[in-house]
């Protein structure tokens, strides 16, 4: 498995401003607001999952646990 | 009132481990009722301070207490015949509400037992009440203190559990992990801490925060007391299907043969990223636990371990947010910020990423099952710092990975920093948990026992020798 890569800073910033309109379209815009500073904290935290390059396995482990 | 064998004295029964008090009691020298009695006791006497229980069932305890005492002969049966166990305000007790910490649920009264406290009830246990857990066991504080300092928090989300066992006030209590909800809140208090194996102990009548990461377990003061409790609570159960694999063992068997000294592999990144204060109380114990003939290997992850707790918080925040999607619809107002907030990111992370973090999980699983090959178990600090204050629960960045991949992770203390108590945790592979318990008990011989706490006071320091 690579580790993340490429501008994780980017990627955290385009998700965030996507977690941002989806959540002013889920929760209104109040509460969007209200979730600011969590909504950073996922992105980055989702940025560094999205970089994350893993190689293809026909047999992937938990798509194939049953 | 004697001394008991186990060279504690049994004139403060409520300093006594379940084991020690299961045995005054078969020898009849400490009464049910009078253990029971004990306790409430303690808990008048400091509750005030600590602050860790919902409710006590002082009437329903000492009616079953009385009733036991009546049933002596089938004590030998009953492994933990008359020892008054605390619950995590998330399990299900008949006739007890299960609040989880949401005002809503105040008057919430199941109709049956969950399977675990149905077997602790069946071992002879008596259920004393219902222990601190922060709303939904999930982050937001408790009102419940540490009893080493008031100013510091017990950890979370088994808040009341581990405080309640750390003072005295029960010798044995039930918490839940799904992120480091057992382990953390039993360092920071100084007391011992089990999350066995994923799928080993069931989760029926125990109210969830994400199915995939769920553990129930037992918080105590000795490795016999958590060998014992997972020897009643273990199994298979049909209401929870992540048990249909249970693999049981003869865990007091274990404890009582600890065996050689194990073969240790020390996760340095933990060590690097944990406060250096911890780092080095929690080196200092393992170099105590060499010269006592232990070896202790080294190893760097592969992964980022940042990486797998990102992984793990995403999987708790999906999870949670499909399992609350009902409530927080009708009763949004009523949660916890930490727990709304939760939810409401949770519902917006793209189902790719979700998976990609059970992807991540895996691969971590499969590097730490390589690990574990040439090597007992795996060594590392239980948490990165010591208990801060009470504005949060902790760090659980040390104890999530384990909840990830579901292997079984123990905590044990090695000493206090500046009178806080610190825990080496140990993880051993799946269903593993008899050989976890024969490192531990070899553990607790060679380490040096924390002191009571001393509630009120700071508490003093305790080298390693």
């Amino acid at each position: 498995m690579q580790e993340p890569s490429g501008p994780s800073h980017e990627r955290a910033a385009r998700i965030q401003r996507q977690l941002a309109l989806l959540a002013e379209l889920r929760w209104g815009a109040e509460r969007a607001q209200a979730l600011d500073a969590e909504l950073a904290a996922t992105a980055e935290m989702l940025g560094r999952l999205e970089g994350v390059r893993l190689a293809p396995d026909a047999a992937d482990p938990f798509l194939t646990s049953e | 009132m004697e001394g008991t064998t186990d060279g504690v004295s049994a004139d403060l029964p409520y300093e006594l481990t379940a084991s020690e008090a299961l045995r005054a009691i078969r020898r009849r020298t400490l009464g049910v009722v009078e253990l029971v009695r004990a306790v409430l006791d303690r808990i008048d006497a400091i509750e005030p301070q600590v602050r860790a229980w919902v409710m006590i069932d002082r009437a329903g305890a000492l009616a079953r207490a009385r009733e036991l005492e009546r049933q002596f002969e089938d004590m030998s049966a009953r492994p933990l015949f008359g020892i008054p166990v605390g619950l995590k305000d998330i399990y299900d007790a008949q006739g007890l509400p299960t609040t989880a910490g949401f005002e809503p649920w105040k008057g919430r009264v199941p109709p049956a037992d969950a399977t675990t406290v149905a077997r602790l009830r069946q071992a002879g246990a008596i259920i004393l009440g219902k222990t601190v857990t922060t709303q939904f066991a999930f982050a937001d504080p408790p009102e419940t203190r540490n009893p080493w300092n008031p100013e510091r928090t017990p950890g979370g989300s088994s808040s009341g559990s581990a405080a309640a066992v750390a003072a005295r006030m029960i010798p044995l209590a039930l918490g839940s992990q799904t992120a480091g909800s057992i382990l953390r809140p039993a360092a920071y208090c100084g007391v011992l801490g089990l999350k066995p194996t994923y799928g080993l102990v069931s989760r029926h009548g125990i109210v969830p925060l994400a199915w995939s990461l769920d553990h129930p377990g037992p918080i105590a003061r000795s490795v016999e007391d958590l060998a014992r409790a997972l020897g009643v609570l273990a199994g298979v159960d049909p209401c929870d299907p992540a048990t249909r694999a249970a693999r049981v063992g003869d865990y007091l068997a274990a404890v009582r043969h600890p065996g050689p000294p194990p073969v240790c592999l020390r996760l340095d990144d933990f060590f690097a990223a944990a406060e250096p204060p911890v780092s080095s109380q929690v080196s200092d114990a393992l170099d105590l636990l060499a010269r006592h003939g232990a070896e202790i290997r080294h190893a760097r992850l592969v992964t980022d371990p940042r990486l797998v707790a990102d992984a793990q918080q995403t999987i708790m925040q999906v999870e949670a947010a499909e399992l609350h999607a009902a409530l927080h619809a009708e009763m949004a107002d009523h949660y916890a910020p930490r727990m709304r907030a939760l939810v409401e990111t949770g519902a917006l992370v793209p189902a790719t990423l979700y998976v990609r973090a059970r992807r991540v999980g895996q691969r971590f699983r499969a590097e730490m099952l390589a690990l574990l090959t040439d090597v007992d178990c795996l060594v590392l600090p239980t948490v990165s710092n010591l208990a801060p204050d009470r504005s949060t629960t902790g760090d659980r960045r040390f104890q999530a990975p384990w909840s990830l991949i579901g292997f079984p992770a123990l905590t044990i203390p090695v000493g206090l920093v500046d009178g806080l108590p610190c825990g080496l945790q140990v993880v051993a592979g799946p269903w593993q948990e008899e050989r976890l318990f024969r490192i531990a008990r070899w553990i607790e011989r060679v380490l040096p026992p924390l002191p009571t706490p001393r509630l009120g006071l700071r508490g003093g320091s305790v080298s390693m020798q």
